[in-house]
């Protein structure tokens, strides 16, 4: 039953990309206008019209748009299996590298912010689930609340006000000055890190609160708690024994899920602190409409949101032993 | 009615009434005409209490009209969602068999699709018309609601009134419409709010990166402008203030109303 339930997971995340890859592959050639347009952009287009329709019918079957359909869908399948998702038109570089290095920039920032939040939120949502209207309850939680509320450019934004033009602790915009090496690049980076970071953590951290607190107020009822409670356990040790061992595994799972969705979440406070990450290549692929770039973006965030989608099932199937068979939509 | 909710619902009621009544009364409430150019980067005076923009439009006006695109778009891809989602969750919930197993393998395709990444995929290739938006923030946001639903008519289907109507010979549709349906208006309620808050944030997010409704006054736009043409290096927190202040505060309108669809503790089982 456990496998029959991994392999209905693997083939259901093929499935998602395979989606993800075919909406892909419409999107340019269904939308209106010559498909030609949206991988040149509109002002190129009709600059060569006028001057050098050669070179339109050259692009055209440099990317297969000439040939039929069910063609073009095979060639873009088989290229896309092997990574090769060509050049980009506006920047004459080749996508695949510029979505790589701007990916680890992302990385760079969104996973300690993804563990930070992790363990914040999850303390914190303990604390506050254990004793519900208790002090720390009354005062995270409206805070919590309101950051949820904030659109996460407009944090951003606020923080970029506050503590870099007013306060003047932290750079404004970029990854690094530039000039440095070694120890002192490293600071240097950290220190054009913080900001972006700590408006991650805060959302992050806010939506951890949240699941945190509302699973150990329901564990927090059931009968075994009250027995650990009776038998005089510290209030520590029922918590450590009892409640977080129970807790953990979904809050595990929607950590691991949250991970997937990292390229993605960091998006707004990248375009507001000026990194270069994913975030702000998407940004720049709207503005100068440099469509295949932003495919590719599109299909790695897809990507990596279906695997560790996968991976937390997996995770939950291997730490939890109470979930033996019938796991899955059905449940 | 309103009486016996709990104070944050009467708060999230008064945010959006006096929200809803800018947006409808927008012409008669704007000193200005939001899209008259004058002259630019004014400071707060008598004449533009918020002072203007960076081709000189008044922003208190701006912002009077933004409050139309954020909230139609927010509202009708709510009720876009809410209606998509309730129907498939339904379906699929009540139905079973292969209702059930086509309809939950979409949903989970459309859940697993990252969200904002696919809307401004969408809207980029699409032109930034209003149902353009619309559509683009619907096309995955559905996919939560039709979960939600989907559990609660699995356990209502099993009770005795639906098994009885069942054993007397009703239609599947007459009691999908007349029993299951009734029985999941809190979740409906509760679920429809929550999307027009995150409708709205999605719009925002939208508009900041450019993306918004071409020729039409939003918050998320005021803000891109105000953000990209150095309203902020200036210090002109006339013109970034504010519109972070409206989403934020519609949306935390809509958050405390969706406490107005949860059931009174003593009334649950």
């Amino acid at each position: 039953m456990k496998k029959h339930f991994l392999a209905g997971r693997i083939a259901e995340s093929v499935l998602i990309v395979f989606c993800i890859v075919t909406l892909n592959f419409f999107l340019i050639r269904f939308m209106p206008g010559d498909p030609v347009m949206h991988i040149i952009g509109e002002e190129e287009y009709y600059n060569l019209e006028v001057y050098a329709p050669q070179v339109i019918e050259e692009i055209r079957a440099e990317y297969d748009l000439d040939k039929s359909l069910g063609e073009q869908y095979l060639t873009y399948l088989g290229k896309t299996a092997r990574l090769d998702f060509g050049n980009s038109y506006r920047t004459k570089t080749p996508v695949l590298e510029t979505v790589l290095f701007r990916m680890q920039w992302t990385l760079c920032l969104a996973i300690p912010a993804t563990v930070l939040a992790a363990l914040l939120g999850g303390i914190l949502g303990m604390k506050a689930g254990w004793k519900p209207g208790g002090r720390l309850d009354l005062t995270a939680s409206p805070i919590f609340l309101v950051i949820s509320t904030i659109p996460t450019n407009c944090l951003a934004i606020l923080f970029l006000i506050g503590f870099a033009f007013k306060a003047g602790w932290f750079p404004i915009a970029g990854i690094t000055s530039g000039g440095l090496s070694g120890f002192a690049k490293v600071l240097d980076i950290l220190h054009h890190m913080a900001l972006p970071m700590m408006v991650l953590v805060l959302y992050k951290t806010a939506s951890n609160y949240m699941l945190m607190k509302s699973t150990v107020s329901l564990l927090r009822e059931e009968e075994y708690v009250a027995t650990a409670v009776s038998k005089g356990l510290s209030q520590g040790k029922v918590l450590s024994r009892h409640v977080l061992k129970n807790a953990l595994c979904p809050y595990l799972t929607s950590v691991c899920m949250q991970f997937g969705g990292m390229l993605a979440g960091s998006m707004m406070t990248e375009i507001v602190f000026s990194w270069k990450g994913m975030g702000t290549l998407i940004y720049n692929s709207v503005n100068t409409k440099d469509f295949p770039m932003l495919q590719t973006c599109f299909l790695f965030i897809s990507i990596c949101v279906v695997a560790f989608n996968l991976i937390a099932d997996l995770l939950y199937m291997a730490v939890d032993p109470r979930v033996k068979e019938g796991m899955g939509h059905a449940a | 009615m309103l009486r016996n909710q709990p104070f944050a619902v009467k708060l999230g009621v008064g945010i959006l009434a006096v929200v809803l009544a800018v947006g409808i009364l927008a012409p008669v409430l704007a000193p200005h005409d939001p899209y008259q150019m004058g002259i630019p980067y004014l400071r707060p005076c008598a004449d533009h209490l918020l002072g203007t923009n960076d081709v000189g439009q008044d922003i208190l006006s701006e912002l009077i009209y933004g409050a139309r695109v954020s909230l139609i778009i927010g509202v009708v891809s709510a009720l876009v969602v809410t209606i998509v989602g309730t129907a498939v969750g339904m379906l699929a919930g009540y139905l079973g068999g292969w209702w059930d197993r086509v309809l939950m393998e979409i949903t989970a395709v459309a859940q697993a699709i990252p969200s904002l990444p696919v809307t401004i995929v969408l809207v980029a290739f699409l032109s930034a018309s209003l149902w353009n938006i619309i559509i683009a923030i619907c096309i995955t946001a559905w996919s939560g609601t039709a979960r939600i639903i989907r559990s609660r008519v699995l356990q209502l289907r099993e009770l005795p009134f639906i098994k009885i109507e069942q054993t007397m010979g009703a239609s599947r549709w007459y009691i999908m419409v007349r029993h299951i349906l009734p029985n999941l208006w809190d979740i409906v309620f509760i679920r429809g709010v929550l999307s027009v808050g995150s409708a709205m944030l999605t719009e925002a997010s939208l508009s900041f990166l450019g993306l918004g409704v071409i020729g039409q006054k939003s918050w998320g736009g005021i803000l891109h402008y105000a953000f990209f043409r150095n309203g902020i290096i200036n210090g002109y927190w006339w013109w970034y203030l504010p519109p972070i202040f409206c989403i934020s505060l519609s949306v935390l309108g809509f958050m405390l109303l969706s406490y107005g669809g949860q059931r009174p503790p003593e009334r649950r089982n």
